[in-house]
């Protein structure tokens, strides 16, 4: 089923997010960003790197921050660092419940 | 060569099969230059080419898809051949080996399901509407298939029509299936071959629209063997008369009665299954206050016994429906006559004969067209004529 809310983010979303914590980004720039941060791990199509900036301004995540070479830049807004934050402690949470099960040498 | 054309029916909804057809032929070396007239798409031979189809649901009132989301798809690599029936299709760019504009399922899915999901409920209104249509077709007084047999034009229309319930009938079944797959998966499934029978029919219409236009045109023309409307006793009742003998139908001379030649009406159609007849002549009785004499004849020569046997089946409940100009006619088997089929009604008044291929209303009102006189001027004038 569709996220009615924005409650936990996707991996696309996520890195989205991510890319825009470093700074104001336009579109092309994010996908470029993401792609190498996760060495072309994560990719993310135009159509839904558009749809997901769109939701993230409907939510509140991202802002307008102006234009660069005639592109919309955005900009992470506090909710969206609050969102990504968020995001990043429940992902660190699963990972260490799945360390305590999975690697438990590793825990030692 | 190095351009080739292909049939590209598909609809917005089946935009996933629009994008595996444009996958092979990718496969093959063949980039899509552009969609002509709708379903006619120009390939060209290209280096390594890369087709993407998305739903076009950023248009706004003006119908141009949003810029900024057409910017992104030409930074990342895509160029936009053409917006087409609610679709984008994208080319990759010379040299570039873009990612696929649509990355993540469900998002695609989620938007998918909001344009479409009016779809599940008007599937029912559609079957409930067409069963009316049919239903009132159907009903014995709007009934005149022989009407439509009879003629090109109505011929090619009733194909249409059929062509076009079959279309509103397996798109509504087949996207409310559709639908249901993909609300199971989650996803914008691959609809499948039928898809593409579905989006053919619909690209039919304009080429239909075209034939029923030019098969009228021609009807008027060459599809009319005789044409006399009604003529009153003027200058050219003689030529009228001599016109009307030439052709298979029983005139009140032929039975020995007075020709006044009051009006008479001869109409005639060639069509692709029957040659198709009609005559009708009023003639005034010696009496001076007895009503006219009314005589008429409706004779179908059939392409083959088949469709004569359907005719006089048609033609028999249709009159006795009331679709006969000079009120309902309800028949009686009448086997001692000799045909191959044959009925009467109204004190013998009216026959309906079949003899081999060839079909006749004959009638004249108070006359006993089964005496030895009628009978011979039915057979000699309109079932064994010449013509």
């Amino acid at each position: 089923m569709a996220r009615k809310k924005l409650e936990t983010l996707s991996e696309q979303m996520y890195y989205v997010l991510l890319s825009l914590h470093t700074g104001p980004m336009h579109g092309y720039r994010i996908m470029q960003h993401v792609n190498s941060l996760t060495q072309g791990r994560v990719i993310i199509g135009a159509g839904t790197l558009y749809a997901l900036l769109a939701r993230f301004e409907e939510e509140g995540y991202i802002c307008l921050s102006g234009t660069e070479e005639g592109r919309k830049s955005y900009d992470l807004t506090p909710a969206g660092r609050q969102a990504l934050e968020h995001e990043f402690d429940r992902l660190h949470q699963q990972v260490s419940d799945g360390a305590r099960f999975l690697r438990k040498g590793d825990m030692k | 060569m190095n351009t080739r054309f292909g049939f590209f029916p598909f609809e917005a909804m089946n935009y996933k099969a629009a994008q595996a057809w444009l996958d092979r032929k990718a496969g093959q070396g063949w980039g899509l230059k552009h969609v002509c007239m709708g379903c006619i798409a120009w390939f060209q031979r290209m280096d390594q080419p890369r087709h993407f189809v998305d739903l076009d649901i950023r248009s706004g009132f003006d119908g141009d898809t949003d810029a900024d989301y057409l910017q992104l798809c030409s930074d990342a690599g895509w160029e936009l051949i053409q917006q087409l029936r609610g679709m984008l299709l994208f080319r990759s760019a010379p040299g570039r080996t873009p990612s696929p504009i649509q990355t993540d399922d469900e998002l695609e899915w989620e938007r998918f399901w909001k344009k479409y999901r009016p779809r599940i409920w008007s599937t029912l209104l559609t079957i409930i509407a067409i069963s009316s249509l049919v239903f009132v077709l159907s009903l014995p007084s709007t009934r005149n298939l022989t009407a439509i047999l009879a003629v090109n034009s109505g011929l090619l229309w009733l194909l249409c029509l059929t062509l076009f319930v079959v279309y509103v009938l397996t798109q509504s079944i087949h996207s409310r299936w559709y639908l249901a797959r993909c609300r199971r998966s989650n996803r914008v499934e691959s609809p499948g071959p039928v898809s593409t029978f579905v989006d053919s029919l619909c690209r039919l219409h304009t080429p239909m629209l075209c034939l029923i236009l030019i098969f009228g045109a021609a009807d008027t023309v060459a599809g009319k063997t005789v044409d006399l409307d009604w003529y009153p006793m003027n200058g050219e009742y003689t030529a009228t008369v001599d016109a009307c003998r030439g052709w298979p139908v029983l005139m009140a001379s032929d039975l020995g009665l007075p020709d006044s030649g009051d009006s008479r009406f001869l109409e005639g159609h060639r069509t692709v299954l029957m040659d198709f007849l009609e005559y009708r002549e009023i003639t005034d009785r010696k009496e001076p206050d007895a009503p006219p004499y009314i005589l008429t004849t409706e004779r179908y020569d059939c392409l083959n016994e088949t469709l004569a046997k359907l005719v006089i089946a048609q033609r028999q409940t249709e009159t006795r429906n009331g679709a006969f100009l000079w009120g309902e006619l309800d028949w009686e088997p009448a086997p001692e006559l000799g045909f191959d089929e044959s009925y009467t009604c109204r004190n013998n008044g009216y026959l309906l004969l079949r003899q081999g291929k060839v079909v006749a209303l004959v009638g004249c009102t108070d006359f006993d067209l089964t005496s030895a006189q009628g009978l011979e001027a039915v057979r000699a004038r309109v079932l064994n004529h010449p013509s």
